[in-house]
């Protein structure tokens, strides 16, 4: 499903990834681990078409498609989904009106026609209940005064109503309580299928409880320097990063 | 200075105006001695009228009309009055509702009353000596005009039309009125200058809509003088979205305790405008409060300003006085200018003022766009978003929306990757 | 008025008349009443000073016929009459107070609660025969200032009065002098560059941290140089100081006209922090007297990663327009400018600053207080300029008015002009009375009503007192109390 072959990417004139190679498969979970400033979030907003990152040689494939030559909202419609660190706050404008848009873009997009008002409420209801979330947080403006947990929660519903096949996750644990770490790691497993993929991207061992990875990986120095299975994320846990890598 | 003959044109068409043709001279006279303001006036610092100065402008001339379809947008108003360049349409003009009929007549008369005095202003005093035509609404005691009178205004001249309106608005105690008044036109060279007269009663209550989406040729100078009463309510939006020049004013003097003053505005610059609006907010009485929100953007070339002022007498405390302007630059040749201005002479108040100027969001931009929205429509979401702010105090209802759905049609002929 | 006309022919024919009549008395102490250019010849030849810098203070003085005194401000005042104000000269010793006996009792209150010993106390009413080491005496003695000036020597720091600099430095400062305040800057400023009696030079160079603070106490060496002060400093590349101005102690001053210049030269990655306290005679309880403060006071962070701190406590002086200003050429340089000004009585103060964002990424933080009492009046006024060139640009303003008598007034003009999007600009202002919940809580904890202000007042305007250095921070918030006093009941 996802091919990266000799990744290098700058922030500015510093080189961030250094050579990254990864491949997922469908039906897969992985889970990238590292310690601060080794490139995570890097390589997530990379994946998911920020800008501000320069990609200066390798290539990504995605489901047979370039990936790296398409625009942030043509890879969402391609089926990748990137769950934010820090969910941005967008003043003015509603969770409906956000996520009714970016559905019928993608379907747009996919030469689908619009979802009408009624479909779109119906499913986003369903999902909304799925993952416990209030009805009245959905007319509220996108994270506007939402706390952390409804923060990433929010993420959850969002990923949910795009289902994609593809969900990139960077720090999705991180700031959460025990409570909202289940509806999180509920969220992720129900998005767990034959057909689809998630890669973690995380500081802490505490989510792969929830969530057991199929891959574990070390991400050091923009490089990924040892791969393995969940017991690596134990190790990892015991001996600290500088002891593995 | 201004050359001669253009002050001489002037004189000489006051003269011929309808009503006291010596007190129109002498009006014209005062005001034009100083010639017109430049950025040295400090109330003009930000607008450019460079434009008003060729001596080739003379007052419109009643328009042939037979071909003219007036559309306003609103399906439901109590009544229609029409201005083209300047002059009354009775044959477009149609009322709707028996007791907007019997609030409302037009008039033509020299005047030099205004609700709130301004002396200086030389836009304000050749418009008392040049008038030429306006509504003089009153709407009696305890009565309630449900719809909105829509008043358009139309030009359809040829080049250097200037247009004097002049409308008197008075709403006696307990009364209730929406008025929206919609400027439209070719794109002559051409200037409007109106100018709208409120006086609210006690427990009054008026909702004011200017809109401007004037040719893109057009200057367009409006001002709103309005004194409010005790518990009298005042909402003013206005939206600028047209004219090369639109400067939009508004004076309001509360004298009366517990009234209340809602002053909004957003402004749409592009292609070389400039929206200028200037609010003076004076709180002469305790127990008042006064609140505005302005939101402006700019893209190509396009400059907006807000002059916002609020002066507190010694005695009006307890003033509440609230003022937001924010403005947003979306490309490297758009200027955003402000100067919120608090002047205050009480001690037991609470007021304040906040101005932002910025360009949109990035993170927000890559969010929306991480969840599968095109960039274009991400642009026009977050500036429909920001500019909603200064559109959310309208009551629902058909006005808004029409107002909502042109907001939307400027920028997306003006905010697409295609048009940037 | 000068600049009418009529007052230019006016002067025009007295200057005739002087060609053939008037005698330039080098040995007298003072130049005739009013202002010509053989006033201007006779200061510069008191001065002994090059021919450049005569011509340059005639340029300015003819220069300043020709321009009106600024009106915009909020401010009013009797118009000064120039033709009746004296340019150089002590004033008569008759005018002096023959002993403390003689001074305004209420000062001498103020010197006592912020305990000025006697001698000190006489340098500061100006009583006459008192000690002309004058304000060193604050600093306690003439041998602690002369070991500092052994130190800066070493570290290579020039530090001398400007007149001094002309002679020994004359390139440095004819390259930099007018060179942030134009001489047509405004009305004041030119006047400054027609008369200025003295003023202050500074030279760190380059690499050096200037070993201590410096301080107009160590230098002021005659009365009555501060009626048209000219202060230049020039960080060099990589270079830091911090300069003290003024004294909280209240200073008598016969010259009820101060207009100053104040010229901060900043280059690559150097500093220069600026501390004033300000606290001339602001008049008496009527609004009688007092001092009138038209202060020119401009930096140019020239270099990149450049630097310049404005730190400002404006208590005194019956009128004071004065806007401390950055222009930020340099790439990421940085303006700041936090303000404290209260007034009282019949006290008007017309105070902000400018920040002309230039270079790219350059910075600037605004932080203004504003205390009313009385029935003064205290207004901010501000510009915020970003030009289009500059990218990055941040600026953050926040503006607070307190009011502390309902017969006051408080006033918020602030500019903003934006020609670049990547600017992110952000203006905040209130005005709000002390809030009685406060009062309470301090009354209900045995605090009387002054000292409760006081404390509320001093708490108000901590952001900006962080900013001042230590042996000024302590003084000067003893003197907001004192400032306050006679403002509540």
């Amino acid at each position: 499903m996802l091919n990266i072959t000799d990744l290098h990417v700058n922030v500015g004139d510093s080189q961030i990834i250094n050579g990254l190679n990864l491949r997922i498969k469908a039906g897969e979970t992985h889970a990238i681990m590292g310690p601060n400033g080794a490139g995570k979030s890097t390589l997530a907003s990379t994946l998911a078409g920020r800008t501000t990152f320069d990609v200066t040689s390798g290539s990504v494939d995605f489901e047979g498609q370039n990936l790296l030559e398409m625009e942030a909202h043509e890879r969402v419609a391609a089926g990748l989904f990137l769950g934010f660190q820090y969910p941005v706050e967008i003043p003015g404008v509603s969770n409906l009106n956000f996520m009714r848009t970016a559905m019928n873009s993608i379907r747009k997009q996919l030469g689908k026609s619009e979802l009408s008002a009624g479909e779109f409420l119906k499913e986003v209801r369903t999902v909304a209940a799925k993952l416990d979330m209030d009805f009245d947080m959905l007319k509220r403006f996108v994270n506007v005064g939402f706390s952390g947990g409804e923060k990433k929660r929010n993420e959850m519903v969002q990923m949910a109503m795009l289902n994609p096949k593809l969900a990139i996750l960077d720090e999705t644990d991180s700031g959460l309580d025990i409570d909202a770490l289940r509806i999180v790691s509920d969220g992720i497993n129900a998005q767990r299928r034959d057909d689809t993929a998630i890669l973690m991207i995380t500081h802490y061992q505490r989510l792969l409880d929830y969530v057991k990875p199929d891959f574990v990986h070390v991400l050091s120095a923009g490089q990924i320097v040892k791969s393995g299975g969940p017991e690596l994320a134990r190790e990892l846990e015991e001996k600290g990063y500088a002891a593995v890598a | 200075m201004m050359p001669f003959d253009f002050i001489d044109h002037y004189l000489n068409t006051a003269s011929s105006l309808s009503g006291d043709a010596v007190a129109r001279r002498d009006a014209v006279q005062a005001a034009l001695k100083d010639g017109l303001p430049t950025s040295k006036h400090e109330n003009w610092r930000y607008t450019n009228l460079k434009a008003l100065k060729s001596n080739a402008f003379a007052l419109t001339s009643v328009a042939d009309q037979n071909e003219m379809v007036i559309e306003d947008g609103l399906k439901d108003v109590s009544a229609r009055l029409v201005f083209i360049n300047g002059h009354y349409s009775p044959e477009q003009s149609q009322f709707f509702d028996e007791r907007a009929k019997a609030s409302i007549r037009i008039s033509d008369e020299y005047s030099s009353a205004l609700a709130v005095p301004d002396k200086t202003d030389v836009i304000t005093g050749m418009n008392a000596g040049l008038m030429q035509a306006g509504a003089v609404i009153n709407v009696a005691e305890n009565c309630v005009i449900d719809l909105p009178i829509s008043i358009q205004h139309i030009s359809e001249g040829a080049d250097y039309g200037a247009q004097f309106i002049r409308h008197t608005i008075t709403l006696s105690e307990g009364a209730s009125a929406s008025v929206i008044e919609a400027f439209t036109g070719n794109d002559k060279t051409y200037w409007t200058n109106a100018i709208t007269n409120i006086k609210l009663c006690d427990g009054a209550q008026l909702d004011h809509v200017r809109l401007s989406e004037e040719g893109v040729n057009a200057v367009h100078t409006s001002k709103a003088f309005v004194l409010m009463d005790a518990k009298a309510k005042y909402h003013a939006l206005t939206l600028s979205l047209g004219g090369e020049t639109t400067r939009f004013e508004s004076h309001v003097r509360i004298q009366g305790e517990g009234a209340v003053a809602t002053i909004d505005g957003a402004a749409l610059a592009s292609l070389g405008t400039s929206h200028d609006a200037l609010t003076h907010i004076d709180h002469t009485v305790p127990n008042a409060h006064s609140d505005q929100v302005f939101r402006t953007i700019a893209s190509k070339r396009g400059r907006t300003s807000f002059q916002g002022k609020v002066t507190v007498a010694q005695n009006a405390q307890k003033t509440l006085a609230d003022q937001s302007f924010r403005a947003l630059l979306l490309d490297r040749t758009g200027e955003a200018n402000a100067k919120p201005e608090l002047e205050i002479l009480a001690d037991d108040v609470k007021c304040s003022h906040g101005a932002t100027v910025g360009e949109l969001d990035e993170n927000a931009l890559f969010y929306m766009q991480s969840r599968g929205i095109d960039p274009d429509t991400a642009r026009q979401i977050l500036v429909e978003a920001f500019t909603g702010d200064a559109l959310a105090r309208l009551s629902e209802g058909a006005l808004k929306d029409m107002l909502v759905a042109k907001t939307q049609n400027w920028m997306r002929t003006h905010l697409t990757s295609e048009a940037i | 008025m000068a600049g009418t006309t009529e007052a230019k022919q006016q002067i025009d024919e007295a200057t005739r008349e002087y060609k053939y009549g008037f005698v330039t008395d080098i040995e007298s102490d003072m130049a005739p009443i009013g202002l010509s250019e053989d006033v201007i010849r006779f200061i510069s030849a008191k001065k002994q000073e090059p021919e450049w810098l005569l011509k340059w203070r005639l340029k300015a003085y003819r220069q300043w016929l020709k321009m009106d005194e600024p009106n915009w401000a909020k401010l009013h005042y009797p118009p000064v009459d120039y033709d009746e104000t004296y340019f150089f000269a002590a004033p008569k010793s008759g005018d002096k107070p023959k002993s403390l006996d003689e001074v305004d009792p209420e000062l001498l209150e103020t010197y006592k609660k912020l305990g000025i010993p006697l001698e000190e106390q006489k340098v500061l009413a100006g009583v006459e025969g008192a000690r002309k080491v004058a304000v060193d005496a604050v600093f306690d003695s003439v041998s602690v200032a002369t070991t500092f000036r052994e130190e800066l020597k070493k570290a290579g720091v020039v530090f001398m009065s400007i007149s001094q600099a002309v002679q020994e430095y004359p390139e440095m400062v004819q390259k930099y002098m007018a060179s942030v305040v134009p001489v047509r800057d405004n009305y004041f400023a030119a006047l400054n560059c027609a008369v200025f009696t003295d003023g202050t030079f500074v030279y760190i160079p380059k690499g050096v941290r200037c070993p201590m603070e410096l301080s107009t106490y160590f230098r002021i060496n005659a009365e009555n140089t501060g009626q048209f002060e000219r202060t230049l400093i020039i960080a060099d590349e990589g270079s830091y100081v911090s300069y003290l101005e003024g004294c909280t102690a209240p200073m008598r001053d016969e010259n009820q006209l101060h207009a100053a210049v104040v010229e901060l030269v900043v280059m690559d990655n150097a500093e220069i922090k600026y501390s004033t306290v300000q606290n001339w005679y602001p008049g008496d309880k009527d609004g009688k007297g007092g001092i009138y403060n038209f202060v020119t006071k401009r930096g140019i962070c020239k270099g990149k990663n450049s630097k310049i701190s404005w730190t400002q406590v404006e208590t005194g002086s019956a009128v004071t327009w004065k806007y401390p200003s950055c222009v930020l050429a340099g790439e990421n340089s940085v303006g700041e400018f936090y303000s404290v000004a209260v007034t009282n009585n019949y006290q008007q103060a017309d105070t902000g600053t400018k920040m002309i964002h230039m270079g790219k990424n350059s910075r600037s933080t605004i932080i203004s207080k504003g205390i009313s009492a009385g029935k003064s009046q205290n207004t901010y006024r501000g510009l915020v300029k970003v030009l289009p060139s500059a990218d990055g640009v941040r600026n953050f303003t926040q503006c607070d008015s307190l009011l502390v008598s309902d017969t006051s007034g408080a006033h918020t003009v602030p500019y903003i002009e934006i020609k670049n999007p990547t600017a992110q600009i952000e203006h905040e202002a209130t005005t709000s009375k002390i809030s009685e919940d406060q009062m309470f809580y301090c009354r209900a904890r045995g605090l009387e009503e002054e000292e409760a202000v006081a404390m509320i007042v001093n708490g108000f305007c901590k952001d900006v007192m962080q900013h001042l250095p230590m042996e000024f921070a302590v003084e000067a918030q003893k003197l907001l109390g004192i400032s306050l006093e006679g403002s509540v009941g």
